[in-house]
């Protein structure tokens, strides 16, 4: 038997968590504080090394400058987007522009494009891994939400391999969670995944026939996630706050992270009690020096109605996944919650409401994900593949046509992998290239959609216009990523191809991060060959 | 089920990316032209446990894991054109025309087609409770839930009763929804 380990990993906009599969079950890896979830924040510190997980999230308050959170809301994203206008304004961190309107994070005289600060994440399962197992491992099954599109799942890609990782897929994070639970039956089973994580909401909807995991249609929301639930509750903070002793605690950014923390607190408290109390002591010293306290009690009820909209944004998406496959919520033969904000007791009751059945939560929902990533990887590993996935991809394909406008290549929830070829011809005598704009969304005008890139084929043989007929193949892969390439119909020889616009990074950029985050010490763990001496916290 | 990823059947899989090439989804998926959507599933579901690309994934040959890769990248795209009942019946009617050569692969020209179609299939009803109603037993019947199509066709009838296509349409259902 072979003793290669592959880890799964799934690095949520809030909390990450890595699996392997041991003695035939997928095994969630504690750090060394037995810790099993470890918060996306990547934390770099004064003497060059990186804090990275639950102890960085406390460096938030602390140095909150230099400590990122959320990443995964900027991956894949242009500079320009509303996501990132959105994360400029709150995040304490800088957020820059860099090259081709993509985006950078400005850390003291360093700037650090988007993958690398999850690769830091990443590094980090990695080297929990390694200390758990006793030696180095580099594949990995790496999870995305389903409702990424290929710029997203591209960049996570790159931040796999900027960490020294071996990437085998990239998973979708519904389809994993349905993989870990199962369902070796011989009975066609249609089921719903429910995944609210703490930045995206999926909705996935699988046939399970014996050993293969169809996805009938999947849904989502990527601007929709349990932080959004937080916010609801610090907003809610802040204007009493502000109505009690006309002070804006959102001025003031560590006052502000601290209400942040107590909103989410006070949130995970309502998946048991009924009410919770707010405490944050010393949030606010006026100019005589006097201290305030925020002190305030927020019921279930209340938190309900505060959240309420949110809650059915995500049925909207239920409905649209369910209308796609052509099924009703009574079709459904069983749902599975992912993701921690499902454990509220308002979400919990509205899916039953929804569904008209109990949700099956037997797996943690913060874990289920990783586990589910950890058997896909062991299974890539050998023949013996007892699971076959057949995925969908997300969101329509389309080609740039003249007049801003778009026409669909390849429709949403088409299953993948697949291509589809279309042929052009030349417009103009000796025109020797040929160029091509490609997005993904559900407009047919180009400004609605996301642009992936534009391709340029070059090469072409000099002939008279309409002479030269380019077959352009699209192709979408089981990564659920796109790749383009093209080659003259007549004589077959395929045109170079080089992408002109892009948010990604290239080739010597990706060699160049990696060995950055190679050289890039994590702090709290033991130095390679360095001995037992803890770097300080 | 041959385990394919045994050397033996290396070749056979190579020489299969380059013959598929000429094939139609039928002929693809192992399936009669007269075969149910349950064949149709069954079948991509089969060939996905012998074919599927993350089998081979372990293997370092890469041509044959490209000629795999070929193989069921034309298998997805069968069953997603026949799978869809509109798309099916164009493409069903392509293969057997005299230009079954070009349509091996459902293509811009086949798309437009099926929007003409569906078009027409549209103008079936006039009224906006019949048309409905039609397009509610277009979906019932590519579920092959005959029954459901059955009523829905017949409440459609009540609004347009002098409709003699939807009644040709409501007969043939009726007559597969007895035969079942």
């Amino acid at each position: 038997m072979s003793k290669e380990v592959a880890m799964g990993i799934d690095l949520g906009t809030s909390n990450s968590c890595v699996s392997i599969i041991e003695n035939g079950q997928a095994v969630v890896i504690p750090n060394e504080w037995g810790e099993l979830t470890h918060a996306s924040v990547v934390s770099f510190l004064e003497d060059g090394s990186v804090l990275v997980g639950n102890d960085a999230k406390k460096q938030m308050c602390i140095a909150p400058e230099t400590t990122v959170a959320s990443a995964k809301r900027l991956i894949g994203r242009f500079f320009f987007s509303e996501e990132v206008k959105k994360a400029r304004a709150v995040m304490p961190y800088a957020i820059v522009e860099g090259p081709n309107s993509s985006v950078r994070v400005a850390i003291r005289d360093q700037i650090y494009a988007v993958p690398e600060i999850s690769a830091m994440v990443l590094k980090e399962m990695k080297a929990i891994t390694e200390a758990h197992v006793g030696h180095p491992v580099t594949k990995a099954v790496i999870t995305v939400p389903a409702f990424f599109n290929d710029n997203q799942r591209q960049a996570t890609k790159d931040a796999g391999r900027i960490a020294g990782l071996d990437v085998l897929r990239i998973l979708n994070e519904p389809t994993a969670a349905a993989l870990a639970y199962g369902f070796g039956n011989n009975v066609n089973q249609r089921v719903v995944i429910y995944d609210l994580g703490g930045g995206t909401f999926d909705v996935s909807i699988l046939e399970i026939g014996q050993d293969v995991f169809e996805v009938l249609a999947t849904a989502g929301d990527t601007y929709l996630g349990g932080d959004d639930f937080d916010d609801r509750v610090l907003q809610w903070m802040l204007a009493a706050f502000k109505q009690q002793y006309n002070v804006d605690l959102a001025q003031d950014r560590y006052a502000l992270q601290k209400c942040k923390d107590a909103a989410e607190k006070a949130k995970n408290t309502f998946s048991e009690a009924d009410t919770a109390d707010i405490h944050v002591p010393l949030v606010f010293t006026d100019a005589e020096g006097m201290s305030y306290d925020l002190e305030m009690q927020l019921t279930r009820q209340q938190f309900n109605h505060m959240v309420m909209d949110l809650v059915q944004r995500t049925f909207k998406v239920c409905d649209e996944a369910l209308q796609t496959a052509r099924l009703t919520a009574a079709d459904i033969d069983g749902v599975i919650l992912v993701g921690g904000p499902t454990r509220l007791p308002i979400i919990r009751n509205s899916v039953r409401h929804y569904f008209q059945r109990e949700p099956n939560t037997n797996i943690n929902p913060d874990l289920v994900v990783c586990m589910g990533a950890a058997i896909q990887a062991h299974a890539l590993l050998d023949s013996k593949t007892s699971s076959f996935l057949l995925d969908v991809t997300p969101m329509t394909l389309r080609l740039g046509t003249v007049g801003g406008y778009t026409e669909a290549i390849i429709d949403r929830n088409t299953p993948i992998p697949i291509d589809r070829t279309r042929t052009f011809t030349t417009v103009r005598d000796g025109q020797d290239k040929v160029n091509i704009r490609i997005y993904q969304g559900e407009s047919r005008l180009a400004k609605e959609c996301t642009l992936l890139g534009e391709f340029e084929f070059a090469g072409l043989r000099p002939a008279r216009r309409g002479d030269v007929k380019v077959e352009v193949t699209f192709e979408i892969d089981t990564d659920g990523i796109v790749r383009v390439s093209a080659k003259d119909q007549e004589t077959g020889q395929a045109a170079s191809t080089t992408i002109s616009l892009s948010s990604g990074l290239s080739e010597a950029e990706i060699q160049k991060s990696a060995e950055r985050n190679a050289a890039t010490k994590l702090a709290e763990h033991k130095g390679e060959g360095e001995g037992a001496e803890l770097a300080p916290a | 089920m041959a385990d394919y990823t045994e050397e033996q059947f290396w070749p056979v899989l190579k020489q299969l990316a380059v013959n598929i090439d000429g094939m139609d989804y039928y002929e693809i998926l192992n399936l009669p032209q007269d075969c149910t959507p349950a064949d149709i599933k069954r079948s991509y579901y089969d060939q996905s446990r012998s074919l599927h690309p993350d089998k081979f994934y372990h293997l370092t040959d890469v041509a044959l894991r490209d000629a795999v890769n070929k193989i069921y990248k034309r298998i997805t795209e069968a069953y997603n054109v026949l799978r869809d009942a509109p798309k099916r019946k164009i493409y069903t009617q392509d293969i057997n025309g005299p230009q079954r050569a070009q349509k091996l692969r459902y293509n811009e020209a086949s798309e437009e087609a099926q929007k003409q179609a569906e078009k027409a299939e549209r103008e079936v009803c006039q009224t906006p409770k019949a048309k409905a109603l039609f397009l509610q037993a277009q979906t019932k019947m590519a579920q092959n839930n005959w029954e459901g199509a059955f009523k829905d066709l017949q409440t459609a009838l009540m609004f347009e009763p002098a409709n003699e296509k939807l009644k040709a349409i409501k007969n043939e259902v009726d007559q597969r929804r007895k035969a079942k």
